[in-house]
């Protein structure tokens, strides 16, 4: 009996390291890497940013400086530097994030973008990609996030966030959402109009059956004066159906270079800013 | 230092382990007859909760098994997981009659997810190597500590173990590894937890 009485003496020892255990945060304990959540993840991260937005609308003036990047996708490192310059730029309404946040739309690739996102100083918003709706992906954006399609005025400007990611859809003719998009164009009060989503138009991976009617609704409104994606991971400029529409697309983040955007009443001034 | 010899090292801490005596039966080939094993976890990446089975070697330093786990809609599921693990156990050291401590012990589980949105294949709309890992297979490496109880010679179980363990899969890793991002990630950061008790039965 004496030898069985010195472990139980150890008790309080073993009660220690299981307190110790649980005092490590709960969501180190995964359940599995396509968990989608983790019951501290943030929610509906768009609305919030939007909210600090149009908060500052009213004291700002008319020019609309927006800082736009793209596929910020397993480019942990370049983004915590992206952060930090933006930081150091005063004068930014926002940034933009033209999709694929996460590269395997984990759970975790989206909460490790979040962490750095959210040391920036002004709000940002993202937009939903390819990569972002792979696995459970979907379902983790919307509750991060939002809703995958989603509009606002600001400055005059209304934006329109929208999924093109036809592919990841198997092409089934409702993605981009063109009834949306159309709806949306009918509102009388915004001056502009700028669209955002992550694959552009004459991209492969846009569901080709759509490519026409969408760039078409573009062309057709006088006001919609840019469409900014991303996907391409080098900034492209163009002004591609010959309209009256700019296309821009975003460097991916590990390109370690952003585009500032200036618009002063529909002119725009672009300009490349490395990290 | 070079790969070769790195090998090498590595090698020779798997190796170090078998020199190390145990508590078990000191005829070798005793010691690779197997035992069964059964184990329940808590979280550990592979379920909320996840229910095994183990084939053991008597000596407990190699053991494999099949699992099941099931993570409810509440905690991000529903998910249900099947594993294959493989364990490596190359120390054991008695603390006296009743307990013993295993306290490093490393492996592998490969972990297919089931659930809606997960497929095992991409669909065939992608090009081929579209996107360039597999869409719900995961292949994990986990390092594990466990103390074990000693039961009663007549009691049905050798010993019961709680162990601690921490993992990490294949796209945790690449995401720590590439683009410099070890110098933004921590390894803290890719490495999840999970715990457990595991059942041997007694043999002979």
């Amino acid at each position: 009996m004496k030898s069985q009485s010195r472990p139980f003496r150890l008790y309080p020892v073993y009660c220690g390291l299981f307190a110790l255990l649980l005092l490590c945060s709960c969501e180190k304990f995964e359940y599995s890497p396509y968990q989608t959540t983790n019951g501290t993840r943030p929610a509906n991260l768009n609305a919030t940013n939007l909210n600090k937005l149009l908060a500052t609308e009213a004291n700002g003036n008319d020019t609309l400086t927006i800082l736009f990047t793209g596929d910020s996708q397993r480019s942990y490192r370049s983004l915590h530097a992206l952060v930090a310059k933006a930081n150091s730029i005063a004068g930014i309404d926002l940034l933009i994030l033209a999709g694929d946040i996460s590269d395997f739309a984990l759970l975790q690739d989206f909460l490790w973008i979040h962490e750095r996102l959210e040391k920036l100083k002004i709000p940002y918003l993202c937009v939903i990609g390819n990569h972002d709706l792979t696995a459970r992906g979907a379902q983790i954006y919307e509750e991060m996030f939002g809703p995958k399609d989603f509009s606002f005025s600001y400055k005059g400007y209304k934006f329109l966030f929208h999924d093109t990611n036809g592919r990841e859809y198997d092409f089934n003719g409702h993605v981009p959402d063109v009834n949306w998009l159309s709806g949306q164009l009918n509102d009388t009060t915004p001056q502009w109009f700028i669209g955002v989503s992550h694959v552009p138009p004459y991209d492969m991976d846009f569901d080709r059956n759509l490519e026409i009617p969408y760039k078409n609704l573009f062309a057709s409104e006088p006001r919609f004066l840019l469409s900014l994606n991303g996907h391409i991971h080098t900034g492209g400029d163009s002004f591609y159906y010959h309209d009256h529409v700019r296309y821009l697309t975003s460097y991916s983040v590990d390109h370690d270079q952003f585009v500032l955007l200036k618009l002063i009443n529909g002119s725009i001034n672009k300009k490349l800013i490395a990290y | 230092m070079p790969i070769k010899v790195k090998k090498l090292f590595f090698l020779l801490f798997l190796l170090s382990g078998m020199l190390v005596p145990n508590g078990y039966s000191t005829e070798p080939r005793k010691q690779l007859l197997p035992v069964s094993v059964f184990s329940l976890q808590y979280a550990g990446s592979t379920g909320f909760m996840t229910g095994g089975y183990f084939r053991s070697t008597r000596n407990a330093k190699l053991q494999t098994g099949l699992l099941y786990g099931y993570t409810p809609e509440y905690f991000g599921g529903v998910l249900h997981t099947l594993s294959l693990k493989a364990l490596y156990n190359p120390f054991k050291i008695k603390l006296n009659e009743a307990f013993f401590v295993e306290p490093v012990q490393v492996g592998a589980f490969l972990c297919q997810n089931f659930g809606e949105d997960l497929d095992p294949t991409w669909s065939s709309t992608y090009p081929k190597g579209y996107y360039w890992w597999t869409p719900s297979l995961r292949g994990h490496v986990f390092i594990s500590s466990a103390v074990s109880l000693r039961s009663p010679n007549s009691s049905l179980l050798d010993h019961t173990s709680f162990y601690f363990e921490a993992n990490t899969n294949d796209l945790y890793l690449s995401s720590y590894l590439v683009r410099k991002n070890y110098s933004s990630l921590s390894l803290y950061d890719i490495v999840f937890f999970g715990m457990g008790l595991k059942f041997y039965l007694r043999h002979e």
